[in-house]
Formats: C-alpha cells, structure tokens, sequence
C-alpha cells in the first residue's frame, strides 16, 4: 500500500509537481514517426503531461511541438495552415515557425518587432528509430538523445506501436514489473501466440507455475528475476529490467523478437502504452511484422483511424466467457495487451493504493515506488537529476538464461544484460 | 412534455444497450469511483521479522524503535557461535512465526546468513510465506553478496537486494506490517 499522499506524488504529473518534474528530465516518445509523414503535412494534437500540445512538420521538413494555441485569441492551431517553413493561424493570419516564435503578426507593421515578443511554449522534437521523442524540461538540463537498443537498431530490424490506455500510467506500468501475474492472466499466450511459441523456455514456465523471485536494484532502476526450475538442479531465469521512470522490457522467447513498453502520461487518468519488437541482430520477417500488425504479441488492432484499442472499454473489452470458461483465454479478453489493460483500466482512473493488500511478491513493485518516491523527492528538494538518463542505463536487455543454482543472475547474466553490438539476445 | 423527460432521465441513466453505467466497463471513471465501498477489506496481518546478523540486528532494532510497525522484530543470535545460543531463543522466534502470516528475514550484503536454514525449516512446517531483503550498501564485493544470497536462496520466495537501509521501512510499510 501506499499513503494517499505518496500515491499522489507517484501518480501526479502535470506541470509543477515532483513527478511532472521528474518526467520532464527524459526524452519521452511524444509519437510514431509516421504521424508526421512528409514535409507540410497536417499538424496533430497531443497532450502529453497534461499538457495540449501541437506536433508538426514544417514544409522545410522540421519537426516542431508547441502550445496548442494562438497567442492571439486561444485558437486551436489544429486549424492552422502548414506553409512556407511556418504554421499559420486562419482567423487573423499569425504565423508561427517549429520554435514557437511568431513570425508575423499581419495587422502590425514589421517594422515595430511586435510578434518577435510573441512566442509560444515549446519543445525540441527528434526522431530516433520510428519515434518522434520529445523533452519538456529545462534546456540546461537536457540529456543525451535517447540511446535505447530497440530504437537505435535499423529500421528493418524494429517495429514500435502504441495504443492509448485509460488509466494513470503507473498502475499501466507496474503491470510490465508485475512478473507474477504472467503464469495466470497471459497462460494461454505462450502455446497460442505467434510470436511467442515455440520457445524451450516456454515448457519451463508451463511446467513451473510457482516462480520465485530476485528483485535487485541497478543504477537506472531494477532488474526483476523470476527463476524457475530447470533440468539437473538449475535454474531459468527470466530476467526483467525496468529503467526509470517508465521503460521495462519483458524476457525474450527463443529467436522471436524481444520486445518491451514504454508507459507515458497523456494525462493524470490517461496514458500511451508504447509497444516495441526489435531484434537485436536480423530483421524481422516480412510474417513477424504481419503479426505485430494483426494484433499479436504484446500489439492491439485499433479503431480505425485512431490508436484506441478495438477492444475497449465501451465494448467491456468484448469479453468471450466461452472461451474464459474453456480455458482458451484465462480472463476471457483476447491479446495479452488488452488483458493486461482491461483490468488495469478496471481499477479506476488512478488506483486507491491506500487500500491495497500487497503480498511478498509484489517486491519489485513495491521497490518501484519506492525509486519513484525517491528520486522525484531528490530532484524537487536538492536538484538531484534523477537516473535513467545516462546512456548507460538505457543500454539494457532483457534475458531468458539457465544458470546453475549457486550463481547470482546479475552476476551470471551480466553479458547478457547489456546490449552488445552484433550479438543476438541471451534466450531460451 | 413527459416523454421527453422520460427520455432525457434514460439518457442520463442507461447506455444504449439499456444498461445502467455501473454495469459496464466505463464504470471506471472517477465519478463512478466515489461509490466504491470503503469498508475495510481485510484484517491486519501479522508480520515477524528476523534479522540474520548484527548489522542487520541493528537496523531493524532502529526501524522497531519508530514504532510505527506493528509487526514482531524478533531478536536471534548473530555471533559466530549462533547456533549454540539458538536454543535459548527458540520459544521467542516459534512464537512469532507460528503467529505470522508472513516473515521477512533481513541480512546485510556478505552475512552467512546461517539462521535462515531454520528460520525456513519453521516457515515451511506452518506453511508461511518467506521473504529475504539483502541490504548491499556497497561496502561488500560481489563474491562476498553472493554468499548471503547463496544462503537465502533456497529458502526465500522472494529476495531483494536493496542498496539503501530505507528499502526495509518502505517494504514494510507497503506490506501493512
């Protein structure tokens, strides 16, 4: 559990407070690439830190994010006309450039500087991998560019999707920390899916449905390991790294792609479920990215025209109780994506941890928060810039390793995880 | 005039399918959660907790002395001759595990750890769960870690190695004990 005014601090994030201003010293995924797909294109309206905002390529081919609206009269700038390197607002013809500056203000003379005093909030916007990043923190601070595997590997080797999720984000993320839920909500995935079966590794989970558990902290966050029981008295051990605030990563299944989340507030009851695939050494097949597009692995089909889940709330997740009460899916909701987040959804817009009842188990969410707390308080009360910004600590991978009994997975696995240039991930 | 307002009240009441909010999924909004029963929803737990060495002993003794933890800090001998002395510890620490829900044994990065063999013995005779936290403040090689864990591992359902003292009150406190 967790006192209300720690799950306020944890889940709050908009402007001003300690989590909003922890959030604000990362680069975060702001949207696909493909969003903004050619120079001059339509502009498209995102909030993210409970901030609206306004993303758009400039007809030079620049990326811009900016306040939604006009300086002028409060405008959306949605409407506004993308041409000659600017965005302009239809009602009165303010024009602004991909910085926020005002560039021309139609009814004022030129000559008397007035929209060089105009300039709206803004921040940097960069692609990296099929992913627009963007940081809304002070520009002093501002870290290296993000230096994730999954983001970094060529673009045939990646595929990245995301869905909105209408929850706080971090009852989204404590999800993908939340090992101990696997062997019971996703149990039907591992024979079924197509980008998990097959694997070795996937009799031991079938066989061994008790794991035991490490939690151990590292310098950017944790690495969680679910050990279960292997031949001749090892151990498989499926490894989780989480780096903080919002990245985990989930143990790859032998050769099939690894793949991972981010979670990023929209809001304090809204977030994106980022989902990525990569592997780190071939390119994915032309049936991989089919399935990752069909929905399956940890990707949804959307409706259309949007990247909400088909699956959604408004259809009670279009829950199958036949093939609940077969067996075929424990909870009944189809893709372990909306598995997961039908029942964090579930528990409200932000979760009461105050009346939670949390077992030995939960350690790794429970040290989760306790990071979170700590380096939110660190960075609002000394300036204490928080971890998970250093390109070391994003250069992480998940693992699924045998190891014998005596040996520390952190110790053991080491090699495996961290990425190594050239090297295929350590799977079973 | 009525029928109107029959069907401005069902528009508030019923979704299209004629079902009352409450009984669908977007009965999650923040407005709906006001209703949620707020009655206690489970009685307090108990939690014993035993330390593996003196450091250990220390800490917990300190964490005991907030007094805002109403699980049971059981003392057990943490000298090299640990286990000659256990037999007089051994009424205190049965008491507390018959009586727990849960243990928590806490040990400091490079302790032997050599309580935990029955500590575990007694948690596996009255089925109760076994955790471990491994406070690593650093000051410990690898090799030296991986001897307390070696130590533990067998025996713990869960085990944590934490870098800082505080892990151990905020576990605590996030477990109810």
């Amino acid at each position: 559990m967790l006192r209300q005014e720690q799950n306020e601090l944890v889940t709050r994030t908009g402007p001003g407070t300690p989590m909003g201003q922890m959030f604000r010293s990362y680069w975060i995924p702001a949207l696909l690439a493909e969003e903004l797909p050619d120079n001059g294109c339509p502009p498209v309206r995102i909030k993210l830190l409970s901030e609206r905002l306004l993303a758009w390529r400039d007809s030079e081919g620049r990326f811009g994010l900016m306040d939604e609206f006009c300086a002028h009269r409060g405008v959306s700038l949605w409407f506004g006309r993308n041409e000659e390197g600017g965005l302009r607002c239809p009602y009165h013809g303010w024009k602004y450039d991909v910085t926020g500056q005002c560039v021309e203000v139609p009814s004022e003379p030129a000559e008397n500087g007035f929209c060089s005093r105009i300039k709206l909030a803004a921040y940097p916007l960069v692609q990296v991998g099929d992913i627009l990043w963007t940081y809304m923190g002070p520009p002093e601070t501002q870290p290296p560019l993000p230096a994730w595997e999954f983001a970094r590997v060529p673009a045939a080797q990646s595929f990245t999707s995301k869905r909105t999720q209408e929850c706080n984000w971090l009852q989204a993320m404590e999800g993908g920390i939340d090992s101990s839920h696997v062997s019971w909500l996703h149990r039907g995935a591992l024979n079924e899916d197509p980008l998990f079966k097959g694997a070795k590794g996937n009799q031991y989970n079938l066989k061994d449905s008790k794991p035991v558990f490490e939690v151990v902290e590292m310098p950017g966050g944790l690495f969680v390991g679910a050990r279960r029981n292997a031949e001749d008295g090892h151990y498989y051990w499926r490894i989780t790294p989480w780096v903080m605030p919002s990245f985990t990563m989930v143990p790859p299944r032998g050769d099939h792609p690894v793949h991972g989340h981010f979670w990023i507030p929209i809001d304090d009851e809204n977030c994106w479920a980022w989902s990525f695939d990569y592997h780190p050494v071939r390119a994915l097949t032309a049936e991989e990215r089919q399935h990752m597009k069909d929905g399956h692995g940890i990707h949804v089909t959307y409706v259309p025209g949007t990247y909400r889940p088909a699956a959604n709330k408004d259809n009670d997740y279009l829950i199958d109780r036949e093939a609940q009460r077969q067996g075929r899916t424990y909870s009944g909701v189809a893709g372990i994506a909306m598995q997961d987040a039908s029942l964090q959804e579930s528990m409200g817009p932000v979760v009461d941890r105050s009346k939670e009842n949390l077992v030995s188990t939960d350690n790794g969410i429970i040290m989760a928060r306790h990071r979170l707390i700590r380096a939110a308080r660190a960075l609002a009360e000394k300036g204490v810039l928080p971890p998970g910004r250093d390109v070391a600590h994003q250069r992480v991978r998940s693992a699924a390793v045998i190891l014998p009994p005596d040996q520390a997975f952190k110790d053991a696995a080491a090699d495996a995880l961290r990425v190594r240039e050239g090297v295929a991930q350590s799977s079973v | 005039m009525r029928s109107a307002c029959v069907r401005a009240w069902r528009s508030l009441r019923y979704d299209g399918l004629g079902v009352m909010p409450s009984q669908s999924a977007r009965a999650t909004s923040a407005a709906e959660a006001r209703f949620r029963i707020a009655a206690p929803n489970a009685r307090p737990r108990s939690v014993a907790v035993v330390p593996l060495d003196a450091a250990a002993r220390a800490l917990l003794q300190a964490v005991a002395a907030e007094g805002r933890f109403g699980a049971r800090f059981v003392a057990l001998a943490q000298g090299s001759d640990w286990l000659a002395e256990l037999a007089g510890q051994t009424r205190a620490l049965v008491e507390a595990i018959a009586a727990a829900n849960m243990v928590v044994l806490v040990a400091t990065a490079g302790a032997e750890a050599a309580g935990a063999a029955v500590v575990a013995e007694l948690c596996a005779a009255r089925q109760v769960m076994l955790a471990a936290v491994v406070v690593d403040g650093g000051e410990t090689d690898g090799s030296a870690l991986e001897t307390t864990l070696a130590a533990l591992r067998p025996h713990a359902t869960m085990l944590v190695v934490a870098e800082g003292r505080d892990y151990v009150t905020a576990m605590l406190e996030a477990l109810r004990a």
